[in-house]
């Protein structure tokens, strides 16, 4: 058997919009059709490659499909079922009209998804070109090189690790590469994050791939070797534990809060990561119910027969659980759309280290840090007639009003819009250590500006007269 | 040398004196955004002062110049210039230390231009946290721990289309405390084609974070750049170091991105570098301060003069940027620099690529890259042509924009490139061109991908 994989396998239509997305890699990839040698040339409106087939082809890609599934397939009833089905489909002539195998592999993977609702099985065309980069069911030595170039230079899925606001670390990576591979990425990237108080994985685009990798960034977050999932494979009827490693590059994070964020998109090992984690109570899930798929599959090539398959051969076995989130997916445990996820989770890790911090000026940055950000999510309403009260000149400071909001300006510095939190006082987006406040005289007239820094420190002006 | 001693932007703030090694971002924005304004502060004008105290405060300053600034002869041009100033009884009128110190560092600047040297009041609570004119062991402890939390200045690291490396730094930590993080960085670009060093926030800092990661862009060691100590006369030279943890990047494209507050180390760094040709600098001249400071603190007198001991001396010119500032060689705007940057990237990997696929993957960023600098106009009326249903695809005009759906997938609005063809600022990976019939009317959509696949569509029939 190959090397297993357990990565997205979307529906087709989804699957053409996404096709660059890097989350199909290794063997899948190649499957799937990601051959950029081949068709980038082909001129505008180009058909892309196909083979013409009729009945007595459909039914040979029939017999070695269903025969494939028998033996390989996670559930053999299922197996038996799908055979049915397809054999039913092909007596009542289903298939007569396509002559297409592009098509006939599309309707396969749609005949087979109805029964088994797996959306890791697919039945697939593949060219002679994309054919040639296989020996056997594993891709050639040179091929296999080509796609380690192509996976490095995409940085292993690696998009941005970033610094937000309170110390809280954010890492965006859109599938998990073989951390034989992408090990040293990886470890640069925990390394990266080695001081920060929280840590945000960025999962809404994640479709999964590699155990290892998992396994790999998994390990920086527990003291001690934990069990983090199991596959039971079906044809030999065993099971393949996955603990986090005893050793790692560079600081543990084992006080470090973790967030995962997830969309519908997310799916397959990107979904094992979020379900270890909640489960083993690590970390805090935010944003939608992920896609649901928890078998990792293998790649099947018939080549005489242009066809290749993505076989589910086993199933997530989850320590604590004692079952996976095969077509339920995983729940988060703070439910919001996908594009909220972000800001939810930014927002609820400064929440909790501020109610664990013991030290009074880390939790005043905090506490600077969280109104600020509750500031931008609820802006606060203010009267037009409001804020012309605050327009004016106070020294250096200038306010102003036009269209209805209320802009700052010291000197030749740029002019920043304010953004009203309430009580006379003003944020401003891009300037994250900097407010304003204005003071109000016995008569409750504006008449003095206050700068608030981040630190504690102020400076103020009197308004001119 | 003094542990303290700095190469950073010059302090206009107290505060942030004390925080120089951990808030560099900070003391660099806040410098931006103000300016003290003497007599304009809320809290702590500082000591009361007489013109008796205000002479010990000249006398304490232009004696540690005369003795350690690293013009001789613009010392003593400094001290004629203040002491000629109090005869004629400018500062007679201040009260406030925090004011005098203000009107000193203006006059002392008038003279050096040296934006590396002032003079500043300290409050007693932040003279306990120095002992001599270092940092307590307690205080240097809470600074390192403050830099850790800011992660040592590394903001962000991203890839951008085309595999090009970003790293947004806003300062030069010590590598001593911030090696593993700086490793980390460069590891985590090591397969990156082209690097992006963003400078533009980047105040300066300690030599050591840029000798190591310039050790990363070198194969062998190379002569940065020294350090000249007049009062000594001698020099200490700046290398590469030959090892460095993880794969050596000395293939890889680098490009500088400045602003005119790029100050200090973080000009250094630039002006080693584009002296080496080994990056491409683009931005604003920087703000042109090549001068290692040390803090003077005089504690009886609740004062501290930032004192420039040494300067900067570039193996290749013979010469450094004090007051010139580095001159990029691309001049744009600081906010424009980026997308030039990207862009510039993309060009110079795409003339040296040998493979075609790699060549064809970059030109698709460049025309996307340069379709999103420079949007095509198209008038409405042919916007018009293209709405429509297409199979799953609906095009539609709102506003007198074009947008594009396919099924219940989100609305992308598409930005034209020109030749019937749209790209999405969303998406970097697809793009879609329509196609007429023989008498010009549309009748096809088709969606290109990066990867070369393509899709199309026959309009439905009205």
């Amino acid at each position: 058997m190959g090397k297993a994989t357990f990565s997205t396998i979307l529906s087709f239509k989804s699957f053409l919009m996404r096709l660059t997305l890097p989350v199909f890699w290794g063997i899948l990839l190649v499957l799937i059709g990601f051959s950029p040698r081949s068709t980038l040339s082909q001129a505008p409106g180009a058909m892309p490659p196909d083979r013409t087939i009729d009945a007595q082809t459909q039914k040979e890609i029939i017999d070695s499909v269903t025969c494939a599934l028998n033996e390989i397939y996670v559930f053999p009833d299922v197996a038996q079922k799908m055979e049915k089905h397809l054999r039913k489909k092909y007596q009542k002539k289903e298939y007569k009209e396509i002559t297409s195998l592009r098509d006939f592999g599309q309707k396969l993977t749609e005949n087979l998804q109805e029964i088994s609702k797996d959306r890791h099985l697919r039945v697939m065309f593949m060219s002679d070109e994309m054919l040639a980069g296989f020996q056997g069911d594993t891709l050639t030595d040179e091929e296999k090189k080509r796609e380690l170039e192509k996976r490095q230079r995409d940085n292993f899925c690696f998009k941005e690790i970033k610094l937000l606001e309170g110390n809280i670390g954010y890492i965006d990576f859109r599938c998990f590469s073989d951390a034989g591979d992408a090990g040293p990425t990886a470890v640069a990237a925990m390394n990266f994050l080695a001081h920060t108080d929280a840590i945000i994985f960025d999962l809404r685009q994640n479709g999964g791939g590699s155990p290892s990798m998992i396994q790999l960034i998994s390990s920086y977050f527990f003291d001690e070797p934990v069990h983090l999932n199991s596959f039971y494979i079906r044809k030999s009827d065993s099971t393949h534990q996955f603990w986090t490693q005893s050793h790692v590059q560079g600081p543990r994070m084992t006080d470090v809060d973790i967030y995962v964020l997830t969309s519908s998109r997310t799916f397959s090992g990107a979904e094992e990561f979020t379900y270890n984690f909640k489960n083993l109570k690590r970390g805090t899930i935010i944003g939608e119910t992920t896609g649901g798929g928890a078998h990792p599959v293998d790649g099947r090539i018939f080549s005489n027969l242009n066809v290749g398959m993505s076989l589910p051969f086993g199933r997530a076995v989850n320590p604590i659980t004692g079952t996976n989130w095969e077509g339920t997916g995983v729940e988060p445990d703070i439910k919001v759309p996908a594009d909220e996820a972000f800001e939810v989770a930014h927002f609820e890790a400064l929440k909790k280290l501020y109610d664990k911090c013991k030290d009074e000026e880390r939790k005043e940055e905090l506490d600077w840090h969280i109104s600020r950000l509750n500031a931008l999510r609820n802006p606060v309403t203010v009267d037009a007639s409001v804020l012309q009260e605050y327009a004016g000149v106070y020294g250096p400071r200038k306010i102003t009003l036009e269209n209805g909001v209320l802009y700052y300006q010291r000197e030749d510095n740029p002019k920043y819009r304010a953004i009203p939190m309430g009580n006379d006082t003003f944020i401003f987006e891009k300037l994250d250590y900097f407010r304003i406040q204005f003071i109000r005289d016995s008569s409750g007239l504006v008449n003095e500006i206050v700068g608030l820094y981040l630190g504690g420190h102020q400076d103020s002006h009197k308004r001119d007269r | 040398m003094n542990s303290i001693s700095s190469y950073v932007f010059r302090n206009s703030n107290l505060n942030i004196l004390l925080n120089w090694k951990s808030t560099c971002i900070l003391l660099i924005i806040l410098i931006l955004i103000f300016t003290i304004n003497a007599g304009a502060q809320k809290d702590e004008q500082g000591k009361t002062i007489d013109s008796k105290i205000q002479a010990e405060i000249i006398d304490s300053v232009t004696q540690a110049l005369n003795e350690n600034y690293v013009y001789p002869e613009v010392a003593k041009e400094m001290e004629l210039y203040i002491r000629k100033m109090y005869k004629q009884k400018k500062y007679e009128k201040i009260t406030s230390l925090r004011e005098f110190t203000w009107e000193l560092t203006q006059d002392l600047m008038e003279i050096s231009k040296d934006k590396h040297l002032g003079v500043w009041f300290l409050s007693d609570e932040e003279l306990s946290r120095f002992e001599g004119d270092t940092l307590t062991d307690g205080e240097k402890k809470h600074q390192l721990e403050k830099s850790r939390q800011d992660n040592f200045c590394f903001k962000q690291i991203k890839f951008l289309e085309g595999n090009i490396g970003y790293i947004d730094l806003q300062c030069f930590s010590d590598a001593t405390d911030a090696g593993p993080t700086i490793t980390a960085a460069m590891n985590f670009l090591a397969y990156a084609d082209a690097l992006i060093f963003d400078l533009r926030n980047n105040g300066g800092g300690d030599p050591s974070t840029g000798q190591l990661i310039s050790s990363y862009l070198f194969e062998e060691p190379v002569h940065l750049n020294s350090l000249y100590f007049p009062r000594s006369d001698s020099i200490k030279q700046l290398w590469t170091q030959a090892h460095v943890e993880g794969p050596c990047l000395s293939e890889v494209d680098v490009y500088i991105l400045t602003s005119d507050h790029t100050f200090s180390g973080a000009e250094g760094f630039s002006y080693y570098l584009k002296n080496l040709k080994r990056a491409t600098i683009i931005g604003e001249t920087t703000g042109g301060g090549a001068h290692w400071w040390n803090p003077k603190i005089f504690k009886n007198l609740n004062i501290t003069l930032d004192l420039p001991f040494a300067r900067a001396v570039n193996p290749i010119t013979g010469t450094n940027w004090e007051g010139t500032g580095v001159e990029p060689d691309i001049k744009v705007p600081a906010d424009e620099a980026l997308e030039v940057a990207h862009f510039e990237a993309l060009k110079k990997l795409q003339d040296k690529c040998k493979d075609e696929e790699r060549k064809g993957e970059l030109d698709w960023y460049i025309a996307r890259l340069n379709a999103l600098r420079n949007p095509v106009t198209v008038d409405a009326s042919v916007l018009q042509e293209y709405v429509g249903v297409y199979g799953p695809r609906k095009i539609t005009l709102e506003n007198g924009f074009l947008y594009y759906q396919r099924e219940d997938n989100p609305k992308y609005r598409a930005i034209p490139m020109g030749d019937d063809t749209f790209i999405f600022k969303e998406l970097d990976y697809f793009r879609i061109q329509f196609i007429r019939d023989s008498s010009g009317l549309v009748n096809e959509i088709i969606g290109l991908y990066l990867d070369g696949h393509q899709d199309s569509h026959k309009r439905d029939s009205r």
